[in-house]
């Protein structure tokens, strides 16, 4: 397979998430996807940019993207019907099959529900085959909430809880930080956790969990980093030996430790 | 097959590698050695060598013999994974948009090639194509069509230590053809098919036992000739433990960051993929570009920057070399040839700071 052909995809739904923050569906046809993957999106005379895999089911993928700066830019502007390209699915998947029969905790900070929203709808599909499903959620501010109608139906199959950095008189939920809702949890000690938030929510977090006793191995943690080829050769995303586009972007927390604890691998 | 020829038969060999190649050799020009296309065989600089210290390069001539010098200042990198390179061309048409992949083929032939440049092209291979999920099929194209020339070196410089980073020097790996200078002439190995057909209608000499055994002699000398070295036992673990030692802030005060070590270096591979527009938005190149570890926003994600010291990046681009290079592809990514060394113009010289790291308790 050639690495840097891309594929067509058609803008069937665009969807303001919030102030800076766009949630696409695109008709397309990628090999496969599995939840945690990702797509590099392509925007003409700007470049490129990992997306991950919101999700996808028959050919209708869901991508939601943070406006920064000239990739995502562009899709700041896209509308229904446009053409966009891409390529993917890159990257590996959040092993959902280590956690069968155990306790089951997704993490989520900011954006990371979007790399975790599949998973989430996929482990709901399966409830049966977990103990105890909890996925915890912050978000900096009541306008930065994503997906607030899949939440809605998300907290009615499980326990799904939510927390806000900042005050809002519409808020009527907990106030505080996404590690207040891990320490108030009650799991057992060989539960499994899937994270997907900003490196120091991920080390906040991790600390926490220490503290509960979960194991090292049980811990799952996907990263971002810069990327522009995606398979693994124009060494951007590196950390330690470790490429996060073809060895990760999912990885396991005992793997990655020595070197994601050390500042400036 | 091996022959031993004299100085109008090797150009001979070169007149017929340029009749069907684009040939690459070393010319002496603006004071520096370096490979050039299409120059002429006159222009290879026999009799002159190069005087290489840590920051320091020059040239002078010598009367020792005809490959005098050693292996030039840039590498088959340049050539193979040019430094700008159109991945694809973009046009927009009525708000459609189409690609055109641009896969440049060039037979090129590289006359005189090291053991220290043949590694690092096994290494790129391994890199791009074959330990790769998705083989690069840019570097391939070129890659597939190439004719090698290598020459065994009876000289080194101080700056080599290629006999200590997995460089063999009785193995030929892909070359074509081999060259060792000897007392009164070369002997030429043949070592593919390619290289036969190459040699087709010449007349030479069948070699004799004691030219084999004097190529061996020049082997053994050029290798006890070599100073530098560094030890390769547990190198992986001991840098992998020493991480966070203090030390790599000594380096980072002295190193300047600019990059200049990943350039020459023959298996620095990151790039960088840019976008070349015209002014009207119609039409889009992506380019392929050189990137390096110390560009200081490498590793910048969204405004995180998570090597936002010059220390942190030293340490990524040796570690890389001796260490991480090792988990990913198997083998160490340097190859000893000292251009890092050489073209620091900090004076950093990656053998003795790895020497340096390691001794450290």
């Amino acid at each position: 397979m050639k690495p840097y052909d891309l594929t067509e995809g058609k803008i069937l739904k665009v969807y303001r998430e919030n102030y800076n923050t766009v949630t696409v569906n695109v008709e397309v046809n990628l090999n496969n996807p599995k939840p945690g993957q990702f797509v590099m999106f392509y925007a003409i005379g700007r470049g490129e940019a990992p997306i991950t895999i919101a999700d996808y089911r028959d050919g209708f993928m869901v991508n939601t993207i943070r406006i920064v700066r000239d990739v995502t830019g562009y899709f700041d502007r896209v509308r229904e019907g446009d053409v966009i390209h891409l390529r993917g699915p890159y990257g590996n998947l959040w092993p959902t099959n280590k956690a069968f029969g155990k306790d089951i905790i997704v993490v989520s900070g900011g954006l990371g529900l979007a790399a975790t929203r599949w998973l989430l709808e996929e482990v709901i599909k399966q409830k049966h085959r977990f103990k105890n499903v909890i996925s915890l959620y912050g978000a900096k501010s009541y306008d930065d909430i994503l997906y607030r109608e899949k939440i809605g139906e998300w907290e009615k199959e499980i326990d799904f809880r939510t927390i806000l950095n900042i005050k809002n008189e519409m808020w009527k939920g907990k106030v505080g930080l996404i590690t207040d809702l891990v320490k108030e949890i009650e799991i057992d000690k060989d539960s499994v956790v899937f994270m997907c938030g900003p490196d120091p929510m991920v080390n906040a977090v991790i600390e926490i969990l220490k503290s509960k006793d979960i194991k090292k191995e049980n811990i799952y943690v996907s990263l971002e980093r810069h990327m522009k080829c995606a398979v693994g050769t124009c060494g951007h995303c590196m950390i330690g030996p470790y490429f996060v586009c073809k060895d990760g972007p999912v990885f396991n927390y005992k793997d990655i430790e020595y070197f994601y604890t050390k500042k400036g691998v | 097959m091996a022959f031993k020829i004299d100085i109008t038969t090797l150009r001979q060999i070169y007149e017929k590698l340029k009749e069907c190649y684009e040939v690459i050799s070393p010319v002496y020009d603006n004071g520096v050695i370096q490979y050039r296309e299409n120059p002429s065989f006159d222009a290879i600089p026999f009799g002159k060598t190069q005087i290489e210290y840590a920051g320091t390069y020059f040239v002078s001539d010598t009367e020792k013999n005809y490959i005098s010098y050693v292996r030039p200042s840039n590498t088959l990198k340049n050539f193979l994974r040019p430094p700008q390179e159109v991945l694809y061309k973009v046009y927009k048409k009525d708000e459609k948009i189409y690609f055109e992949s641009t896969h440049v083929k060039r037979p090129m032939a590289f006359f005189d090639v090291r053991k220290c440049d043949l590694k690092a092209l096994s290494i790129l291979d391994d890199v791009f194509i074959n330990k790769n999920n998705y083989p690069d099929d840019y570097y391939k194209a070129l890659r597939e069509n190439i004719f090698i020339v290598a020459v065994n070196c009876s000289e080194v410089s101080n700056v080599c230590f290629c006999s200590s980073m997995n460089v063999d020097f009785n193995n030929d790996y892909m070359a074509d053809i081999v060259l060792t200078e000897l007392k009164d002439g070369f002997l030429l190995e043949v070592k593919t098919e390619k290289g036969k057909r190459l040699l087709e209608g010449l007349v030479l000499q069948e070699a004799k036992e004691d030219d084999i055994k004097e190529k061996n002699q020049v082997l053994t000398q050029t290798y006890t000739k070599i100073k530098k070295s560094i030890n390769k036992e547990n190198l992986k673990e001991d840098l992998y433990k020493k991480i966070d030692h203090p030390y790599w802030e000594n380096i980072g005060i002295r190193c300047f960051g600019c990059s200049s070590c990943t350039q020459v270096c023959p298996t620095c591979f990151c790039f960088d993929i840019v976008e070349r527009n015209s002014l009207d938005g119609s039409y889009s190149e992506r380019v392929r570009v050189y990137d390096s570890c110390f560009n200081p926003t490498f590793a910048t994600v969204h405004k995180f920057n998570l090597r936002d010291k010059i220390s942190f990046r030293y340490r990524h681009w040796l570690l890389h070399k001796m260490a991480y290079w090792q988990d990913q592809f198997g083998d160490v990514g340097c190859v000893g040839c000292g251009r890092c060394i050489t073209w620091c113009p900090a004076k950093i010289d990656i053998e003795v700071e790895t020497n340096n790291v390691r001794d450290i308790l």
